[in-house]
């Protein structure tokens, strides 16, 4: 019995232990702030994994307690990120981490892009929008072609 | 506090007083009293004096009630200074200076007795030597202040020097109360350090500023002496204390000098590769001779010689002369330089061991005094600075005082330090006489600068005359019984038996010719003063006249102690209250009416048991008669007063034929093929400055200078390379601190891989 | 003995809850009225009645109900009520009213109450850090500290280094938030419970499930020292502190100095003497606590030579000081561990001495920068304290009675801390402890004394520009009388513990008395599993 109930957990605990290592290196491979603010979730999320795996496993309810207060944390972090972030993009007029780099050493050369060459103007293409106030014509063509399963 | 005895509570209020005035003073005195500042401490003074003197009151009805034991003490605990239990390792201690020294101490007594405290309290102590410092040092200091209320008034530093005296006193009534030796020696440091802000007190002045550095350098190698001295009783008796504790007996206690009533540092009896006095002796309680004895007794001496300016550390006293005038008289004549002479004098049983087969102890005491008596008699015989004359002066009675020490008899420890007593009065006098003239002539103190001014200064005229007589030693003024005991002692040691009785009988004919010299130095002062042609040097100004009242009136009183005080103290028939009493109820001096006291002119010494203690009872019946009865001035020594006072007579007589007129005679003797050398090298100082200069100074300030450069270009240099190491390394790790918020967290993420990976490497 | 919740768990949490509800209060209040000194009257007066209410719950006291035994803790839901708790709860009252003063102006005029109100939480959180016997509980009392110190530093000034710092500290935050959750899952999962009391008696069973899973403990004991070294500030987990205490305001860079040291000092002394009490464990914790312990001495110390800016310096000193709290936290976790020691004053208590003197000397100088700055401008680079001994004689006396406590000189708070650190770092007995051990808690005390002489260096460097540097333009304070008396008040304390630090170290070996049990038995089964 322990032993396959160990095997179980232990599959739990790879996947749990996959996405917070997710979330890690998401964080810091990532450069927009609202990603790094996801991968950091990401990171809650493993862990909430693993703690449900082991309160299943140790029949304790200790673990899912604590990640049902994860959750709640979370959302109050999501709230903070949420706000600092519009704030942040107000003020610099991007999302992107490495823009905050004033703070450090003197002497120590600023980071900085490497230069990507810009998208042409033209070759832009922006997703279409749906028209708004107008309600969608009915395609009958392809109605008529619609298989009814 | 309640519980304490009228003793102890006058032998706290007389320092406390001082010490309150002195900060009522700091306080105060540059911004609200200024110019008054002299009010709080001779107020303090004036309640510290009488009480002084009502302390030598009750200590005199004290010591009549008391009959049994040695002597009379009583102390008084303030409270624990340090305490450290379980210091003193009496077994290990011992060992190591046997190993150390081959075969100083050779017994081990039992182990389990030899740990003990080192405890060390702020105590005060009451015996005679105490009442009769502290009734000296409080009358001649207030004196003092009162006339220097007058001296000072035109100071802008007035509140200074106020301050630096009653700090003066307060320190220099400590020192003579201290009961262990350590109170003693942070006493004796602060007297020191007192000398030395009012030697240089007008620090404007370039010879003052250095004259106070000197006088604080030259200390320094007597205090270095001192505080081995200290080091080694520690190390030998385990206590650091004067009297009994209920931890150890102390130093000075009367459980140890019990030990010297009974066998007190024999040789052993079969003495053989032992050394002597040492090895039958328990250190708890008795005393240890032989090498370590000398040792601490040469240690201790040295540091006197710092203090008391004994040669060859009396270098600094004439240019203490720097300093306002009443602090020479009270500092550099009265107080503070009799500080060696009374430690040496309460040490008295620690010089008293048998240091065989090494020198006696006293003997190096007595030739001290008496060279630096016979020395400075000479080099005060060719100086024109009035206040230098009289400061080699100082520094020659000190030499008697010394040489009185170095007796070892109860006799001459007690007219030491009679003559300590009365010359504060007369040398005090003096010192503000020349004070006085010295204020008239507007700072100027060359003698041959002025002349002449006995009648534009009857008052001080008159009572440096009558400071003069005394130091010149005529009767009946107070030098006169207290140097002629002195002399007396000297002798009695140079015609008895002892191993050193010939040195003794040269150092007896020292000090008469210093008697006479005395004699013909001060009066040569006197006459160049105060007789030929009235001259008055320009510096004098309108101030060429006499003293106002506050600073004649001290010298009236002064001149009236300079006549009677001898008379009065130093009387046959005085009794057991007496001088001579009350100095021989302290402990320390009163083991030596015993019979086991090793006397230094004993002839029994080196008999047989029985004889010596029959000899010893003799003696010290005789002794006890002698100062019981006959008081000081003994009729058996008629032969050395008459002697001392026609020398004294005629060096007044040939100081008149040479100095009253126009100097001729002077000019023509010292033509004399001798008389010029003489003259050249008195003159020269004995040219202590320019040896110490070349032997001391200089390479002093070649090795400082090499040192300099040692410290400037390798020391800093290595400081400096060390110095940069730390930034160094901060440079180093700047760079990862870039400002990147992901940088930063990759450096976590490997902070934490690298702890994983340690505790995985760890664990399995 | 209740792990039920009951109403006595709610009295116990009483100044905790008084301190919530002025917060919300404050929210609320903020709302209607933007009038400081009045709001903040009332915060300092409800501190008060909180420190009136601590003295109603004196453990030693036996409390209100009688329960509590001298010596042994009571718990009551997932609380632990024990002298430890107590003393860092009047210390956190402290230490937050010398914040309240010294934040009396600080923040914009419109926020003050939301900045207040936050800092209130932030009392309250670490509050429940210090009685918290259950990992709930302890995650949800460091999420209390860490949340509202986002936002104070969000709004603590609008301007763009403000931004980045709390830019920095927010990710960051999140991420050892993150370290710290993981480890305290695989705690969990290596002890199958959530209660700290629980888990040593499991841990000697070699753990739950059958002993498989208590391999999971070592990746959680690097975890937990991760998460909460980054709320202490240790290397290599410092890196935000410089950058964000340079951006902030000063007032916020002395709450983040203090607020989670404290924090997470405790945390770690909580989880480490409870959730890894386990010879083998305790020994890889001490061996990290040293090793860092020496890093974060060293970095801290060395970069603080470098800087020009107060704030940074300063972060860089506070990253220092939370090295020699790590000196004591290993050797308390070398004496769990079984190695017997000889001082009278156990690493615990040592630390938590040294954490006194350091919160107040650290908050002492920030109030002084402070009061110095106004509410517009920081003051920034080292110059401008420049001929602050003619200017505010003072404001430059307190600050400089701080500076040397920080340096340890005698007789202030910080020598005494000093000394017992490395006085009970040497103290390993000769006879059962190995060589090596002992080699490093001496390599240990010598680095720290070199550290010591490191700091003076900056730190004197600061004194020396307030007294020996000309004033080139005076400083105009413009941070009123509240900070000013907070770094007066720090001044007088150091100097008071400095000047009778045998009752405070009564008092922090009273707080560290607890582990002395466990300590014991430890040692006792040690003991005999080497028979």
């Amino acid at each position: 019995m322990a032993e396959a109930e160990l095997d179980l957990l232990q599959n739990y605990l790879t996947v749990g232990a996959i996405v917070f290592m997710l979330g890690v290196v998401g964080l810091i491979a990532r450069r927009n702030l609202i990603v790094m603010f996801l991968c950091a979730e990401m990171m809650l999320q493993g862990v909430s994994i693993t703690l449900v795996a082991f309160s299943r496993f140790h029949n304790d309810w200790g673990g899912q307690m604590l990640v049902v207060f994860i959750i709640a944390v979370a959302a109050c972090e999501a709230a903070i990120a949420l706000a600092l972030i519009l704030m942040l993009y107000a003020r610099a007029g991007k999302l992107d981490a490495a823009y905050w780099q004033e703070m450090r050493e003197e002497n120590v050369p600023p980071y900085i892009d490497r230069e990507v060459p810009l998208e042409r103007l033209e070759e832009r293409r922006w997703p279409d929008l749906a028209p708004a106030g107008v309600a969608p014509e009915i395609n009958e063509e392809e109605q008529s072609h619609r298989s009814h399963v | 506090m309640s519980d304490w005895t009228t003793i102890q509570k006058l032998l706290v209020a007389i320092p406390a007083l001082p010490l309150v005035a002195t900060m009522v003073t700091a306080l105060l005195g540059p911004r609200y009293l200024r110019g008054k500042s002299h009010l709080p401490i001779v107020f303090g003074l004036v309640i510290s004096c009488v009480l002084s003197l009502e302390l030598l009151r009750q200590l005199n009805r004290a010591i009549e009630n008391h009959e049994t034991g040695i002597g009379y003490e009583t102390t008084v605990d303030l409270w624990t200074w340090a305490s450290v239990p379980e210091a003193y390792d009496g077994s290990g201690s011992r060992k190591t200076i046997g190993d150390s020294t081959g075969r100083l101490i050779t017994d081990v007594h039992d182990a389990s007795d030899s740990s003990g405290p080192f405890h060390i309290a702020v105590t005060l102590r009451a015996d005679g030597l105490t009442c009769i410092m502290l009734a000296m040092v409080t009358l001649v200091a207030l004196l003092i202040a009162i006339y220097a209320v007058g001296y000072m008034h035109q100071d802008r530093g007035c509140w200074r020097f106020f301050t630096y005296i009653g700090l003066f006193v307060f320190s220099m009534t400590m020192l003579v109360s201290a009961s262990n030796f350590v109170l003693l020696y942070v006493f004796w440091e602060a007297v020191g350090l007192c000398s030395y802000l009012l030697i240089g007190f007008w620090y404007e002045k370039r010879e003052a500023a250095a004259a106070g550095t000197k006088a604080f350098l030259v200390n320094r190698v007597g205090d270095f002496g001192f505080a081995l001295a200290l080091f080694f009783i520690w190390t030998v008796y385990g206590t650091l204390n004067f009297h009994d504790t209920q931890n150890a007996p102390g130093v000075l206690g009367q459980e140890r000098l019990s030990s010297m009533q009974q066998e007190f540092g024999r040789p052993g009896e079969s003495g053989e590769g032992h050394p002597r006095g040492a090895q039958d002796q328990d250190v708890r309680t008795g005393y240890v001779g032989g090498g370590i004895g000398l040792a601490i007794c040469l240690l201790l001496m040295l540091g006197a010689c710092g203090k008391s300016a004994q040669f060859p550390l009396h270098v600094w006293l004439p240019d203490a002369m720097e300093g306002p005038t009443p602090v020479s008289a009270l500092i550099h004549a009265a107080t503070m330089v009799t500080a060696g002479v009374y430690m040496v004098a309460r040490c008295t049983p620690l010089f008293a061991v048998d240091c065989a087969p090494y020198l006696d102890p006293r003997a190096v005491v007595a030739t001290i005094g008496g060279l630096s008596a016979l020395i400075a008699g000479i080099i005060a015989m060719t100086q024109n600075d009035l206040k230098r004359v009289l400061a080699y002066s100082t520094i020659s009675q000190l030499g008697y005082m010394f040489l009185a020490l170095g007796t070892g008899s109860l006799v001459g420890i007690i007219a030491g330090m009679f003559h300590l007593f009365t010359h504060a009065f007369f040398k005090s006098l003096l010192f503000l006489g020349a004070g006085s003239v010295m204020h008239a002539m507007g700072g100027v103190i060359d003698m041959r600068k002025f002349g002449g001014l006995r009648r534009l200064m009857p008052m001080t005229f008159w009572t440096f005359l009558a400071g003069a007589l005394a130091l010149s030693g005529i009767w009946p003024l107070a030098g006169f019984f207290s140097k002629d005991a002195i002399l007396a002692a000297a002798y009695d040691v140079g015609h008895g038996e002892a191993a050193y009785a010939s040195l003794f009988l040269w150092l007896t004919y020292a000090a008469f010719l210093t008697a006479f010299l005395t004699a013909l130095y001060t009066f040569r002062a006197f006459y160049m003063t105060f007789f030929g042609a009235e001259e008055i040097p320009a510096e004098a100004g309108h101030h060429a006249r006499e003293s106002r009242p506050i600073m004649t009136v001290p010298l009236v009183i002064l001149a009236l102690g300079a006549l009677a005080v001898g008379w009065i103290f130093g009387q046959p028939g005085a009794t057991k209250s007496g001088f001579a009493g009350v100095a021989a109820s302290t402990p320390s001096l009163a083991v030596m009416v015993h019979p086991g006291y090793r006397a230094l002119d004993t002839a029994a010494e080196r008999k047989s048991a029985a004889e010596r203690k029959s000899a010893a009872e003799k003696k010290s019946a005789a002794e006890k008669g002698s100062v019981a009865e006959k008081g000081l001035h003994q009729d058996s020594h008629r032969r050395v007063a008459i002697i001392s006072l026609v020398l004294a007579v005629l060096g007044i007589g040939i100081a008149g034929f040479l100095y009253l007129g126009d100097a001729r005679e002077v000019r023509a003797i010292i033509q004399w093929p001798v008389m010029k050398q003489l003259h050249r090298i008195s003159y020269g100082k004995f040219f202590f400055d320019p040896v110490y200069w070349i032997l001391v100074v200089l390479p002093g300030l070649a090795l400082a200078s090499i040192c300099y450069a040692f410290d400037r270009w390798l020391i800093d240099g290595l400081v400096n390379t060390i110095g940069r190491i730390p930034s160094g390394i901060g440079r180093l790790f700047r760079n990862m601190q870039c400002g990147m918020l992901q940088t930063y967290a990759l450096w976590m993420l490997l902070g934490v891989l690298t702890l994983l990976g340690s505790a995985v490497w760890h664990m399995w | 003995m209740n792990p039920q919740v009951d109403w006595n768990t709610v009295w116990l949490l009483l100044p905790e809850l008084l301190l919530v509800l002025l917060a919300v209060w404050a929210y609320v209040a903020g709302a209607f009225s933007h009038y400081r000194n009045g709001s903040n009257a009332i915060l300092l007066a409800g501190l008060i009645l909180g420190g009136y209410l601590l003295t109603q719950q004196n453990p030693s006291h036996g409390l209100w109900d009688g329960t509590a035994v001298q010596g042994n803790p009571i718990f009551s839901g997932p609380l632990i009520v024990d002298p430890f708790g107590h003393t860092i709860r009047w210390l956190v009252l402290v230490v937050g009213g010398l914040m309240l003063l010294s934040m009396w102006r600080a923040g914009p005029e419109d926020l003050s109450t939301e900045y207040t109100g936050s800092l209130f939480l932030i009392l309250a959180g670490l509050m429940i850090v210090t009685r918290t016997d259950e990992l709930v509980l302890l995650f949800l009392g460091l999420e209390l500290v860490s949340i509202p110190t986002y936002i104070m530093l969000f709004i603590g000034r609008q301007r763009t280094a403000a931004h980045e710092a709390t830019t920095k500290y927010f990710y960051l935050g999140i991420l050892s938030s993150g370290l710290l959750l993981y480890g305290f899952a695989l705690l969990y999962g290596a002890t199958g419970t959530m209660q700290l009391r629980e888990m040593p008696d499991v841990l000697a069973i070699s753990g739950a499930g059958g002993g498989t899973l208590i391999r999971l403990a070592p990746a959680a004991l690097v975890l937990v020292i991760a998460g909460l070294g980054f709320k202490m500030a240790a290397v290599p987990f410092h890196f935000y502190a410089p950058d964000v205490y340079e951006g902030t305001t000063a007032a916020n860079a002395g709450l983040l100095s203090v607020a989670p040291k404290i924090a997470g000092l405790i945390a770690l002394v909580r989880i480490m003497l409870a959730g890894f009490m386990k010879p083998d464990l305790l020994e890889l914790g001490w061996q990290m606590a040293l090793a860092l312990a020496l890093m974060t001495m060293t970095l801290g110390n060395v970069m603080a030579l470098l800087q020009n800016n107060v704030r940074r310096m300063m972060a860089y000193s506070a990253i220092s000081h939370a090295g020699y709290l790590f000196i004591g936290v290993a050797v308390a976790l070398a004496v769990a561990s079984g190695e017997v020691s000889s001082a009278n004053v156990g690493g615990i208590s040592a630390a938590l001495f040294y954490l006194v003197a350091y919160a107040l000397a650290t908050l002492g100088i920030f109030a002084t920068f402070v009061y110095l700055a106004g509410a517009d401008r920081e003051l920034d680079h080292i110059d401008e304290l420049a001929g602050l001994s003619k200017s505010r004689p003072m404001i430059a006396l307190s600050m400089t009675i701080c500076l040397l406590s920080l340096t340890g000189v005698p007789p202030l708070a910080g020598f005494w801390g000093k000394l017992e650190l490395f006085f009970c770092a040497l103290c390993f007995d000769p006879k059962t402890v190995d060589i090596a051990t002992r080699n490093w808690f001496g390599v240990l005390v010598i680095v720290g004394a070199m550290n010591a002489a490191i700091s003076a260096g900056y730190y004197l460097r600061l004194v020396g520009v307030m007294y020996f540097r000309p004033a080139g333009k005076s400083v105009q304070p413009t941070g009123g009388s509240g900070p000013m008396i907070a770094a007066i008040a720090s001044a007088v304390l150091v100097i008071a513990i400095g000047m009778m630090p045998a009752w405070f170290f009564e008092r922090t070996n009273r707080a560290a008395e607890p582990w002395q049990p466990i300590v014991a038995t430890t040692i006792s089964n040690h003991a005999s599993e080497a028979r």
